[in-house]
């Protein structure tokens, strides 16, 4: 029974990883067929023959010919460029918007972290929470909290209106670049505050304390040390800043204006209004590529990073003193109010009011039951897939050395949502076969597999060496390992990580969106409709649920996580998945020049 | 006295701290104690890292220096671990207070040189932290401390991390450079053999108080027990 269990749950693990594979490469696929759209780049060559062959007879006719066919390749090749100018461009605005979102997310991220690290005031303890938000609140929410709050009827500028007597709604930044980049902004911060926050509040005290008996003042101490120092978790939090924007969906798909589209945005809008699938295709591989040249030209800039000593003791947090540090206070903790706090409070209360009339419509309560179950479903195949092969891995890879069980299971970070479903579409579409929720179950499976394995392979690691020595020896086999040592001493991290991907799951509005299953809502779909309809006090109602829901699994999951919580974990586990990789090469590195110039 | 630190108190988790001593120019005061003992609360309290106290005052050659920031107090401090600044190469770690203190690039470099060379370390100026060794790690942030000529160095369990024959060479040595630089120094250290070999006088503490305090020659680990 052991055996059978064990067998398939690493079957299905490497049949997860193979479907992540085949749709894939059935989203990019497109891009190299005359699917449809205009098929350009087939013939120029073709035309310019019949023109030399049109003039050697000395035929009008065919000379005629040869002229319209050479007309028409003129025309595809226009067409060709034309449409490269056009993905240059969304390329260029993704990247753009990308870089500036993880601006706006460094200038309120690092004053926080700094706070949080090392400063006690009153509300540290709720600037910390927020740091959460990032993953547990779905950025439909945010997006909807925006459009509540900073609207052109919004709550905000209701509120200016009546306070200076303005006839025109003064704040009207939304539908724009500025509107994208401070939803994403504040919208990310939090990683940076987590991830900078956490090496900061452990930074070895010595270090400091010699910088400062060495007379340096506090500036130069943080611009020659302590920068230094962050700076491994500076960068690996903005490149997870910069790829959450750059496939950001939602926000953009809501605020983005003529001329600001992103590539995620342009290969939902081919893939499903202008059904031009070979430039979705072409959209898809340009993003995919970009998305993972970024990462691997991180890591081997990441080359010159440094390795940080962990502390042995760290310095205690004090009281903020001076008027520079209460100022800057003052202004981060109201940016973070009125860009953040104040549109997700907005939410619940204009959807508190609503909630009674939306649980006696049975299409609220479908819709809430559909979330559940695939929620429940893909979370329920994430976690036994990452725990089977998390435990393959660390038989086969037990000082987490190889390359495939490093970077295969992170490769679903590099493909975003609205691909994979694109390129589950395709599949379906050449098989004549409609979406089912089972499918969306695989989907989201697929896509946070990376998160729950993270988590499982860091508790796995946490197992000393010697206990699974000892277990192996005392043991008549090795699922007995498996079963009564392993699955025991990662109970907790296989909960933890159950609730992180079921409140993914069903905050994901991307995959019911572009799959879209017939007669088949879930929870954040129905809310994303609701608003499309412009029926925003519904749409804040079933928001509410959303976030209510979000928030309880996140707590249960932080919870079980122990001390750490379960999205430091993941933030964690990323940041450090790509230092290592800077750290590493930077090692060898070293390693080659010493034993050169050292015979070291 | 050319230090003196009176009336030091601090309240930490479950011990009352309080600490009185003194040191002359040129000679080696060691306080000894188990873990927990406060000794090197004592110390950070000397170097203005930790608040010393409401009736505490710190003397420096005849100057109340209880007020004045750590880094202006001419006191160096070498800690338990070298602390060295691993993105930095060796010379700019020692050089790192020549910078602070507003020393050209070249004149700098000139300087950490020579005392690295000083130390035995020479060749080591374009190496990384993490490539030496840990007596050699201890030996580069003894120069990064001893470079800025500080009046007085603070010893925090320097050698405890290192292996015994390490740990008694280093002794030794940073006697003979205490003896070649003059400066005034106060040692960490719970290793009785290390107290003996280091001290000119010897202050033994239990319980975050003073129970002993006389010559190396009338010291005996009795009075830890």
């Amino acid at each position: 029974m052991k055996q059978f269990a064990a067998f398939c749950g690493t079957a299905v693990a490497v049949l997860l990883v193979l479907f992540f594979c085949v749709t894939a490469v059935s989203a990019f696929a497109p891009a190299f067929s005359g699917d449809s759209g205009t098929a350009f780049g087939t013939s120029s060559s073709m035309g310019a023959a019949s023109v030399a062959t049109g003039s050697a007879v000395g035929s009008d006719e065919s000379a005629d010919a040869a002229v319209k066919v050479a007309a028409s390749d003129t025309q595809k090749s226009d067409a060709f460029w034309r449409r490269i100018d056009k993905i240059k461009n969304i390329l260029f605005f993704t990247i753009k918007q990308a870089f500036f979102s993880t601006v706006v997310a460094l200038i309120i991220g690092l004053p926080a972290a700094f706070f949080v690290a090392c400063r006690k005031f009153p509300g540290r303890r709720f600037l910390a929470s927020l740091s959460s938000v990032s993953l547990c609140i779905p950025p439909l929410l945010i997006a909807l909290g925006y459009v509540i709050f900073f609207g052109m009827n919004g709550v905000f500028n209701r509120t200016v209106m009546a306070l200076t007597g303005a006839k025109e709604p003064p704040f009207t930044f939304l539908y724009s670049f500025a509107g994208i980049i401070i939803a994403h902004g504040f919208y990310n911060f939090p990683i940076i505050m987590r991830t900078v926050s956490d090496t900061w509040r452990n930074l070895p005290e010595d270090e400091y304390n010699a910088a400062v008996l060495s007379g340096a003042s506090k500036f130069r101490i943080f611009r020659t040390v302590t920068l230094f120092q962050l700076a491994p978790s500076i960068a690996g939090g903005s490149v997870i800043v910069f790829l959450y924007s750059f496939f950001s969906f939602v926000i953009v798909l809501l605020f983005g204006q003529a001329g600001g589209s992103t590539m995620e945005v342009e290969v939902y809008q081919a893939a499903k209004n202008t059904l031009d699938f070979k430039y979705a295709g072409q959209l898809a591989l340009t993003e995919t590529t970009a998305a993972s040249l970024f990462v691997v030209g991180y890591v081997l800039l990441g080359k010159k990073g440094r390795r940080t000593h962990a502390g042995v003791s760290s310095l205690p947090p004090v009281r903020v003193h001076g008027a520079a540090e209460y100022a800057l206070l003052a202004v981060i903790g109201g940016a973070i109010l009125l860009f953040l706090v104040l549109p997700l409070a907005a939410i619940v209360f204009t959807g508190a009011g609503e909630l009674i009339k939306l649980f006696s419509q049975r299409s609220f309560s479908t819709a809430l039951l559909n979330t559940v179950a695939t929620s429940l479903g893909s979370a329920s195949l994430c976690v036994v897939t990452a725990f089977f092969f998390a435990c393959v891995a660390r038989r086969a890879d037990p000082y987490g050395k190889s390359v495939v069980f490093r970077i295969v299971p992170l490769l679903p970070m590099a493909v975003s949502s609205i691909v994979i479903g694109f390129g589950l579409t395709n599949v379906m579409r050449r098989f004549h076969i409609a979406g089912t929720p089972v499918m969306l179950v695989i989907t989201q499976a697929a896509l946070t597999w990376p998160l729950a394995f993270q988590q499982v392979r860091g508790a796995m690691e946490r197992i000393p060496m010697t206990v699974t020595d000892v277990a192996s020896l005392l043991s008549p086999s090795r699922l007995d390992v498996i079963f009564r040592v392993q699955l025991p001493q990662t109970r907790r991290a296989l909960f933890s990580a159950f609730a992180f991907c079921a409140a993914i799951s069903a905050g994901d509005s991307n995959l019911p969106l572009i799959l879209g299953i017939p007669r088949f809502e879930t929870l954040s779909l129905y809310t994303y409709r609701l608003a499309g309809a412009y029926r925003f006090a519904a749409a804040c109602g079933s928001g509410t649920v959303l976030i209510i829901s979000s928030m309880v699994l996140f707590a249960f999951s932080d919870k079980l996580a122990g001390r750490h919580g379960a999205e430091t974990r993941m933030v964690r586990g990323f940041v450090r998945s790509f230092v290592r990789g800077g750290v590493r090469g930077a090692d060898k590195a070293r390693k080659v020049w010493r034993s050169k110039h050292m015979g070291r | 006295m050319f230090f003196t630190a009176d009336n030091l108190h601090m309240d930490w988790e479950s011990v009352s701290i309080d600490f009185s001593g003194s040191v002359d120019s040129g000679r080696m005061l060691v306080i000894v104690g188990h873990s927990g003992s406060g000794k090197s609360t004592v110390l950070k309290m000397m170097a203005g890292l930790l608040p010393p106290g409401k009736n505490a005052r710190i003397t420096l050659d005849g100057t109340d220096i209880t007020k004045i920031p750590a880094g202006k107090r001419h006191i160096g401090m070498v800690f338990q671990s070298p602390a060295l600044f691993s993105h930095m190469r060796i010379i700019d770690n020692a050089a790192y207070s020549l910078a602070a203190a507003g020393m050209r690039r070249k004149e700098r470099y000139e300087k950490a040189s020579e005392w690295l060379a000083r130390f035995g370390l020479d060749g080591f100026e374009k190496r990384w932290p993490d490539s030496l060794s840990g007596g050699e790690a201890q030996r580069v942030s003894l120069v990064r401390t001893l470079i800025a000529e500080p009046r007085l160095v603070l010893f925090d369990e320097p050698f405890s991390a290192l292996d015994a024959p390490l740990r008694k060479k280093l002794s030794e040595e940073l006697r003979q450079w205490q003896k070649q630089l003059g400066f005034a120094g106060i040692v960490v250290t719970h290793d009785i053999e290390e107290a003996r070999a280091l001290g000119d006088e010897i202050t033994v503490m239990k319980g975050g108080r003073q129970v002993w305090s006389g010559l190396p020659a009338d010291f005996k680990e009795s009075l830890l027990v």
